[in-house]
């Protein structure tokens, strides 16, 4: 029998999980509820936004290329800035595909069903401009072609690039392979021209038959088990690219799992302003439910207990200790410079968002929201306090160098190329949405069809 | 009664006495110090000389240097004591220090004179009071002679009226130029010049690495000295050991080996996770085509 009959025109009745109320949704009504529209008013301001500030980075990036490195702030101490405070912000938000699609697929958990897509195109959009603030970060750019000449396999940065390709290529078959029963509903939903053409091109061949579903539920199998081994990695070498270092604040063997914890936070909290987000606008109500942010609330409270473990150790057990080529970063952290930045990530990054989400009431749509916007901030700052302090406490005393050598704050330009490249990022799921269901149309209306049967 | 009285003026006076120290103190601060300028001459090789300045002042109960503090530099004086030969205007770096070449506009007034004065002139500022610093230095230079048994021998001479007078008492020290400074050439720290301006020292540091034939580079220096100021020669000599590159270093089957000598281990552990993590990703790319062929099948069926 084929999927596609389940696409009966009958009247479905839904349960909803927390209201304990039953809503009745037909399959019209989920498909014509999920399908993408236009952008109004409001999605327009949003997009013309994004664009500018996408135009204002690729001008900064173009003073970049013309006058070189010196137009940013990084000299020869703090030779990475917030360019690569930013590419670790991106591998680590990236890897929260990984957890939503794959770790709660593989342990059957299927109320994150609707939060899939909405995990996949972020990771998809996050690991894209990863790769390009690299490549941004390099003084010479059309020199790159020399680290597949000459890059050494015992380099991690070489790990890193091996890596961030296969994740890369394994997020987009993650979004692409379960986005093809919706190409049909989307090609049958669309009149033709414009968006048609896309929808034939990318999944005309999906017929719904019994095989093919066969087939690509086997595949979804396989990516989400091949994905966790590579998001490990991911996120693991790129911990590597300063815990191979022997520097004050990198020298530690928690490196790999510190950044890991960060990372599923991080995630977890962008999933919670994304939900909040597209539920509001498209008023997904009946799909991204109560019950959703309860649970990624439990979810992200979990994770954060877990970050914060990691810091304890990553900076305790070294205050503790107070060695001496450390107490200068340390105390930088601490108690100097950098110590209002620290404190805001530990406490506004992690500790107040987890306190409120351990109440019920917290767990709801806009506390949540305003918590994952915070943890999603407290990420970033995070990792720019994990790439940069470091590189200003060198063990050797800085001798006979300019002042400027001595402190580092991003230069306009930084900051426009590292807001362009986040404004890039969101430009690719508001495009994305524009374009494909951001929660997937078919599984909705087989796990109803499931549920009423169950019930 | 009486006892509280005392207690009361003791208090009182003590109080008197630390405010009348703290003022003491807070008007010894308020006090201008004084711009402490000093000029160093320098002679490299016989041929190169430069005049170094350095500028500090007594700041905080104790002297620092004065960094930004413009100081003019001129080469002697004329019949009034006025400055003649200007050789250029410098500024205090972190240090206090600064320096400057002798330009070759002043080559002939170099040449006019056996002894010459320096002097340095800074204009009155805001923090500090106009000085004038002098520094009277003669004509020096150091000659360096070597002999097959490894023994050194430096000469220090005067120029007086057209010739080279050799110069007894001058101390002298033979060394070996390194990467952080001079290494002495024996345990000897410095030698004094004989009648005949001479002094000799042997090389004792046959195991010192040197370039790739050996070479070293010979310095003898004298330094701070009130007539001839700070003299410096160097020559390169072959006594060294021959310094061997460790070729094989890079080519080892090692983490720091270069591009093609990568472990074996990590070689096989790289290659194997990702054959298999790419396979993989191809098997699934074969089943999306497969899925593909499925689709046009049933398109073709209908």
């Amino acid at each position: 029998m084929e999927h596609s009959n389940s696409l009966r025109k009958v009247k479905k009745a839904q349960l909803h999980p927390i209201h304990k109320e039953k809503v009745v949704l037909s399959d019209e009504q989920i498909i014509s509820d999920l399908l993408p529209r236009k952008f109004g008013k409001l999605g327009i301001i949003w997009i013309a936004i994004l664009l500018a500030f996408c135009a204002v980075g690729m001008f900064a990036y173009y003073r970049q290329l013309r006058y070189g490195l010196i137009v940013t702030s990084m000299r020869d101490y703090a030779s990475w800035g917030i360019y690569i405070s930013n590419f670790v912000f991106f591998v680590a938000i990236s890897l929260v595909g990984s957890l939503i699609t794959a770790v709660l697929r593989l342990t059957g958990v299927h109320w994150a069903t609707p939060l899939t897509r909405i995990a996949e195109i972020i990771a998809v959009a996050a690991i894209t401009f990863g790769a390009i603030i690299i490549i941004v970060d390099m003084g010479r750019p059309d020199r790159f072609y020399n680290l597949f000449l000459f890059g050494r396999l015992q380099s991690p940065i070489i790990w890193d690039v091996t890596v961030i390709t296969t994740y890369f290529f394994i997020s987009c078959l993650l979004l692409y392979i379960p986005l093809l029963p919706d190409m049909k509903i989307l090609l049958s939903n669309t009149k033709a021209g414009g968006p048609s053409k896309l929808y034939k091109f990318m999944g005309s061949f999906w017929k719904g038959t019994h095989l093919q579903f066969r087939i690509s539920k086997k595949a979804i199998n396989i990516l989400c088990i091949a994905i966790v081994p590579v998001a490990f990695s991911i996120h693991t070498v790129t911990s590597w690219l300063f815990a191979t270092t022997y520097r004050p604040g990198w020298d530690s063997t928690n490196f790999g799992a510190y950044f890991i914890a960060g990372a599923f936070l991080a995630g977890a909290g962008a999933v919670n302003v994304a939900m909040f987000v597209f539920r509001k606008y498209y008023k997904l109500e009946n799909y991204i439910t109560q019950e959703h942010f309860d649970k990624m609330g439990k979810i992200t409270v979990m994770l954060g207990m877990l970050y914060l473990y990691f810091n304890v150790n990553e900076y305790l057990v070294p205050y503790f200790k107070m060695k001496k080529p450390e107490v200068a970063f340390l105390d930088s952290l601490f108690t100097g410079s950098f110590s209002i930045l620290f404190w805001s990530a530990i406490f506004g990054g992690m500790i107040i968002p987890m306190i409120v989400l351990l109440f019920k009431k917290g767990r709801t749509p806009l506390p949540m929201f305003v918590c994952g916007i915070m943890i999603v901030v407290g990420a970033w700052f995070k990792r720019y306090l994990i790439v940069t302090p470091t590189l200003l406490q060198p063990f050797l005393p800085m001798h006979n160098v300019p002042e400027s050598y001595k402190h580092y704050f991003p230069s306009w330009e930084e900051w426009s190329i590292a807001l362009a490249s986040l404004s890039g990022a969101l430009l690719i799921i508001t495009i994305f949405v524009r374009f494909f269901p951001i929660i997937p149309i078919q599984e909705t209306i087989i796990e109803q069809h499931e549920k009423e049967h169950h019930h | 009664m009486k006892k509280n009285i005392i207690i009361n003026r003791t208090i009182a006076l003590s109080m008197l006495l630390l405010s009348l120290i703290s003022a003491t103190v807070r008007a010894q601060d308020d006090e201008k110090s004084p711009l402490v300028v000093n000029l160093s001459y320098f002679t490299s090789n016989n041929n190169m000389q430069y005049v170094a300045v350095t500028a500090k002042s007594k700041i905080s109960g104790k002297f620092q240097p004065v960094k930004g503090a413009e100081v003019k530099l001129y080469l002697d004086k004329d019949s009034s004591g006025k400055p003649m030969g200007f050789i250029g205007k410098v500024v205090t770096g972190e240090k206090g220090r600064a320096a400057s070449n002798i330009p070759p506009a002043l080559a002939q007034l170099w040449k006019s004179n056996v002894n010459h004065t320096f002097v340095a002139v800074t204009d009155k500022t805001k923090l500090y009071d106009a000085t004038t610093t002098e520094l009277a230095v003669a004509k020096a230079r150091i000659t360096i002679d070597t002999a097959e048994d490894k023994n050194l021998t430096a000469t220090f001479s005067e120029y007086k009226g057209n010739i080279w007078v050799p110069v007894k008492g001058v101390d002298i020290k033979l060394c070996i130029k390194r990467l952080g400074g001079d290494l002495p050439i024996s345990d000897k720290d410095s030698y004094t010049t004989d009648s005949t301006g001479k002094v000799s020292g042997e090389f004792k540091r046959d195991k010192l690495p040197g370039d790739k034939d050996g070479n070293l580079i010979l310095v003898a220096k004298v330094e701070d000295n009130d007539t001839y100021g700070n003299l410096r020669v160097e020559k390169p000599i072959q006594w060294g050991a021959k310094f061997v590159a460790p070729n094989d270093f890079f080519s080892k089957s090692a983490l720091w080996g270069s591009r093609f000598h990568s472990p074996i281990w990590l070689v096989f552990l790289a290659y194997s996770i990702v054959i298999t993590v790419w396979g993989i990703l191809l098997y699934l790319v074969i089943l999306l085509v497969r899925i593909k062929k499925l689709g046009k099948q049933e398109e073709a069926l209908k």
